[in-house]
């Protein structure tokens, strides 16, 4: 451990690792743990709560009966202050959270009491375009905790000390590469995308091998010159292009696919630099996770101009569907439609509103969009529902295989889209505009409500609707029969999972940013969710 | 049943950051700030607009129109070159002091579009202020009532046809309140009339709300909370408000006068 590099955090941590009472159980991951994470529901593995990013415990002491009756067991206030959206990973008594831009905090998951913090010098002109400086979590496997940080560089930290194991650079701040999702950790590789579409750069998904943090592949989301699907940019448009991977993934094992959203093609507002569908941006891509190469996508949005990415976790599940048992992989786009694919094809087989929509007439039989009139953004303002932060953002969605159901946290809001001009120049990422702006219809114009779709079909079974400001809080479900989510207002709450009856509320007096994830810690099952620049956790008396 | 008294004057009226535009005036302004800076506002709606949205008037980021009045032109600019930690706003220092300078005069040309002279004497309609007793709700420079919006310096935050609206049709444009910082910007001043399980009736101003429960504010000022667990019945009452209309009680002539001495309120920060 470098305490010479840390300073006096350093020396402070160090003090607090060795007076610390801390369970002396290994953190020691191994890629079979993850695989059979649900057999250890005690721990919160991976950002998704499993590979398929469902968002589900097994968990049930936590129930339809007592959830009334939870306690708070301890809170954690952030050193490190701003947009906090970070979702915790649990393992062997130890949390590992982080703070914004790029801190790693590990806390003993008995009594919030940190125990080592990692705390990464990031470049004093670091440019954050189109995004905040935030994380959202790190991933675990072996004895290495590894964080994407916000100046695009991948960090492996020794799982009880904090120590860098190695420092690997992804991709290049000054050209507007920023990293805040979580990485995803399988067999031996780790995976990260990056974020910053808006400064005029190509997408990237990296594999990085997990011991040595040397890159094993790389595959960009606009195809050069050359290569099939560049004639979907007209003219150079694809050199800026966009369509980056700035959230989370899945992962199937048994086909070994990454399954990964992109985001929005650049200019956002403004196409008429950029004619044609501009592949591959607001797709789902299924990658193969040894070479990188892409087994298959699917456009969700071609030629998008309203800023919804499709970055969006997409959550795979097995169904029988029209009477036929598949593999699927669902997503609840930021556009406003579910989607539901067969994760081996690519297959487009349901795609429905589950948001206010004026966009689209429909879906074809291939799932691509039959679009409105008049939707696209004018200099005097276009209405179009969804709003530009989307029927649903970067936030978790949860799938319950108990009920069926996938929860989500949706957004009925629409925008005012105006065009503008592009000023798209690569070389200077900060001069790149987003052609044009939006004002959202807010405040009583909007709502959230946690809707549970039926998963093979995305038909509404209940909603609980919100008031008191937006919500970016992601959702979990449990196999006590609950799901969990938060409104704008600071109010964390339990519905029955069932029926969406609200069952138990606590106000924790500020807006959320982040998704709830559940544990068990001395036969405890606990909830844990950031809000403010806080962690909460809540147990049974 | 509350008795509704009279004279909740200009209860549409808001100081700090809002106003609720119509979408229709929103863009009728973005387009007139076209005229003020090219180049400041290319990026403005490059940089800026994302959250502000295009015309200022707010969208997941605050109402800026008035930014210039509450921070100054320098004021502004620190804002932009450092940003403002915890709040979302990023540093666009890398956009060199010229660029931040285009972006800090768009921004300040924002409010100068709605300072064109107003018909009616200031004087007169100071005296009509007094006769027809609007310091019983409304404070200016520290004197009077506090049931509605505070207007010392409601001439530097709203348009003089903003301030008419307000006087002639209250309650039908309600505007924006972003105060609470907890939330987005939402409708002040909205009525709503409660009704408990246990038949009791309370109708007052909604003050704030979430999913579980509401803060109402009766004519007497008195702060109600409840869970709205505990309700049968929560509405919305769109357009009414405790401040009468003087459309027929006020001559066309007063009116502007009364417009003019709003708008002339300019008061200390």
């Amino acid at each position: 451990m470098k305490l010479r590099k840390y300073g006096f955090f350093g020396v402070v941590l160090f003090g607090l690792l060795l007076s610390s009472s801390v369970p002396s159980l290994a953190q020691n991951v191994t890629y079979d743990d993850i695989l059979h994470s649900a057999t250890q529901p005690e721990n919160w593995l991976t950002y998704g709560g499993n590979y398929s990013s469902q968002r589900f415990s097994e968990l049930k002491q936590i129930d339809t009966k007592n959830v009334g009756s939870l306690k708070m067991q301890w809170v954690y206030q952030l050193r490190q202050t701003g947009i906090n959206e970070s979702s915790p990973i649990v393992v062997g008594g130890i949390m590992y959270i982080t703070e914004p831009p790029s801190t790693v905090t590990a806390l003993d998951v008995r009594t919030g009491k940190a125990i080592w913090r990692y705390v990464p010098k990031l470049p004093k002109n670091l440019l954050t375009i189109g995004l905040f400086p935030t994380n959202r979590g790190v991933a675990i496997l072996g004895d290495t905790v590894y964080v994407a940080t916000i100046d695009s560089y991948l960090v492996a930290l020794d799982a009880k000390t904090g120590a860098v194991r190695w420092r690997t650079h992804v991709a290049e701040n000054k050209e507007g590469y920023a990293i805040t999702q979580a990485p995803l950790a399988i067999n031996g590789r780790i995976i990260t995308g990056t974020g910053g579409g808006e400064a005029g750069l190509r997408g990237i998904l990296d594999a990085y091998d997990a011991k040595t943090g040397k890159r094993l592949w790389r595959i960009w989301t606009v195809p050069a010159a050359g290569e099939p699907g560049v004639e979907t940019w007209s003219g150079d448009s694809w050199k800026w292009g966009g369509a980056t991977t700035w959230n989370g993934g899945s992962y199937d094992p048994e086909s070994n696919t990454i399954y990964w959203g992109t985001g929005q093609p650049t200019p956002d507002w403004n196409g008429d630099g950029r004619l044609g569908d501009n592949l591959y941006s607001c797709s789902l891509l299924a990658i193969d996770a040894d070479t990188g190469k892409m087994k298959w996508y699917f456009q969700f949005t071609p030629h998008e101009t309203h800023d919804w990415d499709s970055a969006e976790p997409p959550i795979l599940f097995d169904a029988t569907l029209n009477g036929k048992p598949r593999k699927l992989v669902a997503l609840a786009n930021r556009n406003a439609f579910y989607y539901v694919l067969d994760r081996v094809t690519g297959q487009f087989l349901v795609g429905v509103p589950f948001a206010k929509q004026t966009w689209a007439k429909g879906l074809d039989a291939k799932g691509r969009p039959i679009l409105a009139d008049n939707i696209e953004p004018s200099a005097q303002g276009t209405l179009v529902y969804p709003a530009i932060t989307g029927a649903v953002n970067w936030s978790s969605p949860s799938y319950s295989p108990l009920t069926g159901l996938f929860y989500v946290n949706t957004r009925e809001m629409g925008a005012y889209y105006f065009k503008g001009k592009p000023t798209i120049e690569p070389a200077n990422p900060a001069d790149t505009g987003g052609g044009g702006g939006q004002r959202t219809l807010s405040g009583d114009n909007a709502y959230n409500a946690i809707r549970a779709l039926e998963a093979t079909t995305g038909k509404r079974k209940w909603q609980f609707k919100m008031s008191g400001g937006d919500t970016w809080t992601g959702v979990l479900s449990t196999a006590g029969g609950l799901v969990f989510s938060a409104d704008g207002s600071g109010n964390l709450f339990a519905l029955d999972a069932e029926t969406g009856k609200p069952l138990w509320n606590f106000n924790l007096g500020v807006g959320f940013r982040a998704n709830p994830v559940t544990y068990a810690v001395d036969g405890k099952q606990c909830i844990a969710v950031s809000a403010g620049n806080s962690l909460f956790v809540f147990s049974l008396p | 049943m509350i008795t509704i008294r009279p004279l909740y004057a200009a209860a549409l009226i808001l100081a700090l950051w809002g106003f609720g535009l119509s979408p229709s005036a929103a863009a009728q302004n973005a387009g007139k700030a076209a005229t003020s800076s090219d180049e400041g506002k290319t990026l403005f709606e490059g940089s800026c607009a994302v959250c502000h949205g295009i015309d200022g008037s707010g969208g997941s980021g605050p109402n800026i129109r008035h930014a210039a009045s509450s921070l100054g032109p320098n004021g502004i600019e620190t804002l932009v070159k450092v940003g403002f930690i915890g709040s979302g706003m990023p540093t666009f220092g890398e956009l060199g002091d010229e660029k931040i300078r285009q972006i800090v005069d768009y921004v300040v040309s924002f409010e100068q579009e709605g300072s064109a002279a107003t018909p009616g004497d200031p004087q007169k309609g100071k005296a009509i202020y007094r006769s027809k007793n609007c310091s019983q709700c409304h404070i200016v420079d520290g004197q009077g009532g506090n049931l509605g919006p505070e207007l010392t310096r409601v001439g530097a935050l709203l348009s003089p046809g903003s301030l008419r609206d307000a006087i002639v049709s209250p309650g039908s444009k309600l505007p924006l309140d972003a105060r609470l910082a907890e939330r987005a910007p939402f409708k002040a001043y909205l009525m709503q009339r409660a009704v408990t399980k246990d038949g009791r009736e309370i109708t007052g101003m909604r003050v704030n709300d979430d999913t579980f429960s509401v803060q109402l504010r009766d004519a007497s000022g008195q702060i109600h909370s409840l869970r709205k667990s505990d309700l049968q019945k929560l509405e919305d009452l769109p357009g009414k408000s405790w401040m009468p209309s003087y459309k027929d009680s006020l001559t066309e002539a007063e009116i502007n006068d009364l417009v003019a001495y709003l708008a002339s309120l300019r008061g200390a920060q």
